[in-house]
């Protein structure tokens, strides 16, 4: 049984078909990403489940309501917005009770629920602040802190990390992770970093120009993808795509083939599948990608991944292997064939 | 490090003093000017009787019968224009903050009343729109089966009130439309999602953003209607009786009309100290508002 369900939900702005009917259920407690490269219609996708955009054509069903039309408030959704939206003149502990002061809850309960959030998320001393006088990760935890506050029935996170620098963002991710699992709350997050769907998700949705590409969890999407967008779009750095030239066994109607760069090794030239001369070598310690240029029949590009060292010199001209049973096949529209 | 500092100072002083002075030059000559004529004898219509007069300009204006009013007019003209204006430019900029089919032009009119010269405004109030025979609102008064009313004669300062906001409206207006842009649309998306209404999130989320420029409408326009003068003289001409007398006005009828320069000094000094109270009192108000 489905605690979050997506019919054939449509969105236009003006004639532009911005989502194009999704079909998705969410379980309880699951938490789930969106992805997908910038403009596919992710946020648009959050903001129509959070009731800030109107849904043109399908139905939201929320435990076994529909609450397509329901007001934004009704709809018993918290969200956790990219710029945090806190208001900036109340403090922290006004802006985490705001929602519960709006519904008339009893003082003495909004006080505990406010005390236990800041506790969890580690705001108890900043609780009488102000916004602008918050870091950004504090700020950022005030946000979560004003949803967590609300107990909703789902979280909404728009790309919550984007405003935090590297490492700041490693850590609010394994937070959130944590917390996730603390509440066990039902949880949609869009992100366009990887990273985080791949870490954070129960399930992934990969996106692109408003329908759904694949959803599975992280490992299916990594291990068995559904199609060449979706291969390409996961996976740092990107799955090497080639023509498929027949010499190996593969299904029928096979047109390329695509191989990670971590499933490619380097052999002496005599005697390997492939030949190429090498055309950058960028060693990042734990682990080196070696570009090479392909002195096959389409000259192509492609990047092998490996955890040892390596002498190769650009110029130098290797062998290439890829490991068996580790190839995709796709057809010529770019479907997967296994 | 610091006797360098102290020795590099007396440059940018230099540099400053011919403006400092001349501003300083402008403001105190005048001023000293006003407390040296209110406390002479100066009555153009009077040479003969001149000399140091003490208090007795002062006791004269102070015991005026006309200056309890004129110190009330001014004070109900300030508050209600003040209050007309940030009130139903609240009112407007909110309700053309959405975009809508012909915003633009809509704006344009909304501003425009603050290009219309003060004299010209009263004029036209007075002769377009308030006359009880050919006005406008007379028209419709008889349209409706109503009589109309003599706005200048019954309701002197009300008609003034309207005249001098219709003007300082459009002001109000565009300071707080263009403060309403600068309004964090997420901020709102969340107040919404907090399950905040209308009138909850013009409490907590618009009047907050928007106590600054509030706060200087509110300064800007009593600067300038603690002076108003051009609406009264073009109109009601302070009558009928004091009715529509204020300060300003009060200091014309000394100086102009019963020639008493000494008197018209006196009344100046007091509507400086009016200001000055009247400021006092803002800044306690606005100026934490403004700090922040
Ligand atoms: N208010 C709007 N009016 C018209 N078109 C819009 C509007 N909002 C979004 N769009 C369009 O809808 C599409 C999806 O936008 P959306 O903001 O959902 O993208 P996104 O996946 O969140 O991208 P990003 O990763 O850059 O945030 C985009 O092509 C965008 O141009
Ligand atoms: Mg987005």
């Amino acid at each position: 049984m489905s605690y979050l369900q997506l019919n054939g939900v449509e969105k236009y702005y003006g004639d532009f078909h911005a989502i194009k009917g999704i079909d998705l259920s969410i379980n309880k407690g699951e938490f789930i990403v969106f992805v997908g490269p910038s403009g596919c219609g992710k946020s648009t996708l959050l903001r129509m489940i959070a009731g800030l955009e109107d849904i043109d054509a399908g139905e939201l069903v929320l435990e076994g309501k529909t609450i397509t039309d329901t007001a934004p408030s009704k709809r018993d959704l918290a969200m956790v917005f990219q710029s945090y939206a806190l208001y900036p003149h109340m403090t922290v502990e006004e802006n985490m009770s705001f929602a519960l002061r709006i519904q008339k809850q009893d003082p003495s309960i909004i006080a505990e629920k406010v005390q236990r959030a800041a506790a969890k998320l580690n705001l108890t001393e900043h609780l009488l602040r102000t916004p602008k006088e918050l870091s950004g990760g504090q700020r950022q935890r005030v946000a979560i802190g004003r949803a967590i506050v609300r107990s909703p029935k789902v979280f909404l996170f728009d790309e919550p990390l984007s405003n935090l620098d590297a490492a700041l963002r490693g850590q609010t991710r394994v937070e959130i992770a944590h917390l996730h699992r603390e509440l066990d709350a039902t949880s949609i997050y869009v992100t366009h970093d990887q990273v985080e769907a791949m870490t954070l998700a129960d399930r992934v949705v990969v996106l692109q120009a408003g329908v759904i590409e694949q959803v599975g969890t992280p490992m299916e999407l990594y291990d068995t993808p559904a199609n060449k967008f979706v291969a390409q779009f996961i996976g740092m750095p990107q799955m090497n795509i080639l023509p498929f030239d027949g010499a190996m066994e593969a299904p029928a109607d096979a047109a390329e083939i695509g191989i990670r760069p971590e499933h490619l090794s380097i052999t002496d030239a005599q005697t390997s599948a492939w030949r190429g001369e090498v055309e950058m070598v960028e060693s990042l310690g734990n682990e080196t990608l070696i570009h090479i240029n392909l002195d096959n029949a389409t000259l192509s590009r492609i990047i092998v991944r490996q955890y040892q060292r390596t002498d190769a010199k650009p110029g130098a001209v290797v062998g290439v292997n890829l490991h068996t049973g580790k190839a995709h096949f796709f057809s010529e529209q770019g479907h997967a064939l296994r | 490090m610091h006797t360098r500092h102290h020795s590099n100072r007396w440059l940018p002083r230099l540099l400053l003093s011919p403006a400092v002075i001349s501003l300083f030059i402008w403001m105190v000559v005048p001023l000293a000017l006003t407390l040296y004529f209110s406390s002479i004898y100066y009555n153009l219509m009077q040479p003969d009787e001149s000399g140091f007069a003490g208090w007795m300009n002062y006791e004269f204006f102070v015991t005026n019968p006309s200056f309890f009013d004129a110190v009330i007019n001014t004070l109900v003209l300030l508050a209600s224009t003040v209050i007309i204006t940030v009130g139903l430019g609240l009112a407007i900029a909110l309700l053309i903050n959405e975009a809508f089919p012909g915003r633009g032009l809509v704006r344009l009119l909304l501003i425009s009343p603050f290009f219309v010269m003060p004299t010209v405004n009263a004029l036209l109030w007075k002769h377009m729109m308030m006359n009880p025979i050919y006005g406008v609102l007379a028209q419709l008064w008889t349209f409706f089966g109503l009589t109309p009313i003599n706005w200048l004669q019954d309701l002197p300062l009300f008609s003034i009130i309207i005249m001098v906001s219709w003007q300082w409206l459009p002001f109000a207006c565009l300071i707080l439309m263009t403060s309403l842009q600068s309004m964090d649309h997420e901020q709102l998306e969340a107040a919404e999602m907090d399950g905040a209404n209308a009138l909850q999130k013009l409490r907590y989320m618009y009047l907050p953003h928007l106590a600054r420029p509030i706060s200087v409408i509110i300064m800007i326009e009593v600067i300038f209607l603690l002076s108003i003068f051009a609406e009264i003289f073009t109109t009601t001409g302070g009558g009928p009786g004091t009715d529509s007398t204020n300060l300003a006005f009060l200091i014309f009828t000394e100086a102009l009309l019963n020639f008493d320069v000494g008197v018209a000094s006196a009344g100046a000094v007091f509507a400086i100290i009016l200001a000055n109270i009247v400021a006092i009192f803002l800044v306690r108000l606005i100026g934490k508002n403004l700090e922040k």
